[in-house]
């Protein structure tokens, strides 16, 4: 598999459309919705565990896009990566903002994600493992959880999760290594379980 | 994803799958790993796209669009902006200046108006004792003596 790498890079569609929404060419914009609104939401839903909040955060990023574009620098990194740095950045303040409002009483710390998947778990049957996926996620640590879902749904590689962090690619080494290792253990305990269960006479 | 879908994102984003976004990227990338019947990959891919499956919902890319277009359009007609009225240097001098404004009405409330605060206190303190706070500020009934004259007249 590929991933969407670090550092010099041969210029792509994103790079140019970036730059021609700098020029204030509001269809390569929409062309980078386009591409990139898809991903950008499974990234925001899943990390913080609400459509609506995800749906913000996606509109706030390609707003800042449209207003900061001039400052991409194609020599510094591929478009996907800026774009997903903008999107972790608001990702982590709007959890913040949560957080405090959850404080002060204004707001149920709730994941309605969650809570709507595992009603379409139930409905259609999907495969259970999906569902534990689901709950690994949203109980893993917040920048594990971050760390995973760049891989897996970005499909960035190591360097370019570490550049959309502001961490060092050991350190993201690590936390994907972790993640991993708790969402299999997971998966292991429910396969372990079920298989007990199939087992057992009845 | 489909053999449909498949073709379908080949018309959007072209025939090279590795220059597609992600995720469709992956997505594509396993369908035809599928296909070939080769190895899924190792247990970390393996869990990537568990991951990435997990994360899967139903997302409508024109609404996303249109939102965007009509929030810069918002931005464009937005007519009074602090930054319209003053530079950006000197909003922190204008803001201090209120802030000072505000302390030095506050501070000249209290002095002008303070003398008379002792009564306002003294009643307080009455009413958590339990007693009336009406003769501590004088607006109390006045006295039988007071009226005796008054009796005399009517």
């Amino acid at each position: 598999m590929t991933g969407a790498g670090h550092g010099p890079h041969a210029p792509g569609e994103d790079d140019g459309l970036i730059l021609r929404a700098a020029a204030g060419e509001q269809a390569a914009l929409v062309r980078l919705m386009d591409r990139h609104g898809h991903g950008l939401r499974l990234f925001a839903a899943r990390y913080l565990g609400s459509a609506a909040d995800a749906e913000d955060v996606v509109q706030d990023v390609f707003v800042s896009v449209w207003k900061h574009a001039a400052r991409f620098d194609p020599g510094k990194g591929r478009a996907s990566t800026w774009l997903y740095r903008i999107a972790a950045n608001r990702c982590v303040d709007a959890r913040r903002r949560r957080s405090f409002r959850a404080f002060i009483g204004l707001d149920d710390v709730h994941d309605t994600l969650a809570d709507e998947a595992r009603q379409a778990d139930a409905r259609v049957g999907a495969r259970q493992e999906l569902a534990i996926v689901r709950e690994g996620l949203a109980r893993l640590p917040e920048r594990q959880c971050m760390a995973l879902l760049l891989r897996a749904v970005a499909g960035l590689d190591v360097p370019g999760i570490a550049e959309v962090m502001g961490a060092s690619a050991g350190s993201v080494e690590q936390l994907l290594v972790r993640g991993r290792r708790t969402l299999r253990a997971r998966l292991g305990t429910s396969r372990d379980s079920h298989g007990e269960a199939r087992g057992r006479p009845t | 994803m489909t053999d449909e879908e498949l073709e379908g994102l080949r018309r959007r984003f072209g025939a090279d799958i590795s220059a597609w976004p992600a995720p469709y990227r992956q997505e594509a990338e396993w369908l035809l790993i599928r296909a070939d019947g080769s190895a899924d990959g190792d247990e970390d891919a393996q869990i990537d796209r568990l991951i990435l499956r997990a994360a899967q919902m139903e997302t409508d890319g024109g609404e996303l669009a249109r939102k965007v277009q009509e929030r810069l359009g918002q931005g464009r007609r937005r007519p009074l902006r602090v930054a319209a009225i003053m530079p950006a240097w000197r909003i922190p001098a204008a803001a201090a200046s209120c802030a000072a404004v505000l302390v030095m009405a506050g501070l000249a409330g209290y002095a002008i108006g303070g003398a008379g605060l002792g009564g306002v206190d003294d009643a307080l303190l009455a009413l958590a004792a339990g007693e009336t706070p009406l003769g501590v500020l004088g607006v109390g009934w006045p006295a039988p003596e007071a009226l005796v004259g008054e009796e005399g007249f009517l």
